[in-house]
């Protein structure tokens, strides 16, 4: 019988991609000797953190979820746990591990990292902070500018 | 000639009377018996959760939020390990 965990990762925003592989593949080989699997392997992304850690303002999330065996949960976890204190203090700053529940669902809500979320320019700010008439002030400028470009071509 | 008595009336006496005269009915628990709203308190979805912290991003009282004691007491578990990880604050300003 299998158990559903997941761990959740902070890094530093300086993690390159190769440590990214090596954690990837270290929770592949260890899980698959002790008879479990990894299910999901997700990036968040690079997202704003609510308080600064280690004097860092910003971090990478990673979430894997993997199934292991019951008769191994504790020394399986113990060994993950150990792995990233150890091996990985680099550049893992915080680690969460959870049970999930058995009928948990395999979609889950995230926050909205830094990069992939959409890109704010200075018409959306305004759009969304309902301050359109700034934008329109911005047009009747342009216009200004415009009869002025006139003007001078006409003297 | 008797003597008026004037009857003194303490605040919260007051204000009970006002409770029972606009009775609203009991609170109630927006997550009982709601199966689309009950996995939605995960420490993943800070988002959702921000919206049971106060301004100062303390936990909102059930009191005020209307949750019952199961959902309340789960909900600040998941806020204390959103917290833990860095999605959400555990003060207004951090120093």
């Amino acid at each position: 019988m299998l158990h559903k965990y997941e761990t959740l990762l902070l890094a530093r925003t300086e993690i390159t991609n190769d440590e990214l592989a090596t954690i990837e593949r270290y929770l592949d080989k260890h899980l698959a000797d002790n008879g479990g699997k990894v299910v999901v392997f997700d990036k968040w992304g690079k997202l704003r953190l609510a308080y600064p850690i280690d004097g860092s303002e910003y971090g990478i999330y990673i979430l894997a979820r993997y199934d292991v065996p019951v008769e191994k949960v504790t020394a399986v976890l113990k060994e993950i746990e150990t792995f990233f204190k150890l091996k990985c203090s680099d550049f893992i700053l915080r680690t969460l591990s959870v049970r999930l529940p058995a009928n948990a669902a395999t979609t889950y809500q995230r926050p909205d990292s830094v990069e992939m979320g959409r890109n704010v320019t200075g018409d959306t700010f305004l759009k969304d902070n309902k301050m359109d008439l700034l934008s329109s002030v911005k047009n009747v400028g342009d216009r200004d500018f415009d009869g002025n470009g006139d003007e001078n071509g006409e003297g | 000639m008797a003597k008026k008595i004037k009857l003194k009336v303490s605040s919260r006496l007051l204000k009970k009377k006002i409770r029972k005269q606009s009775y609203l009915g009991p609170k109630h628990c927006r997550f009982c018996g709601n199966a689309e709203h009950e996995p939605l308190i995960d420490y993943k979805n800070a988002t959702f959760l921000r919206s049971f912290l106060t301004e100062r991003s303390k936990i909102l009282p059930s009191r005020v939020s209307g949750n019952c004691f199961f959902h309340q007491r789960e909900l600040s578990r998941q806020i204390k390990m959103a917290r833990s990880m860095g999605l959400l604050p555990f003060c207004a300003v951090h120093l």
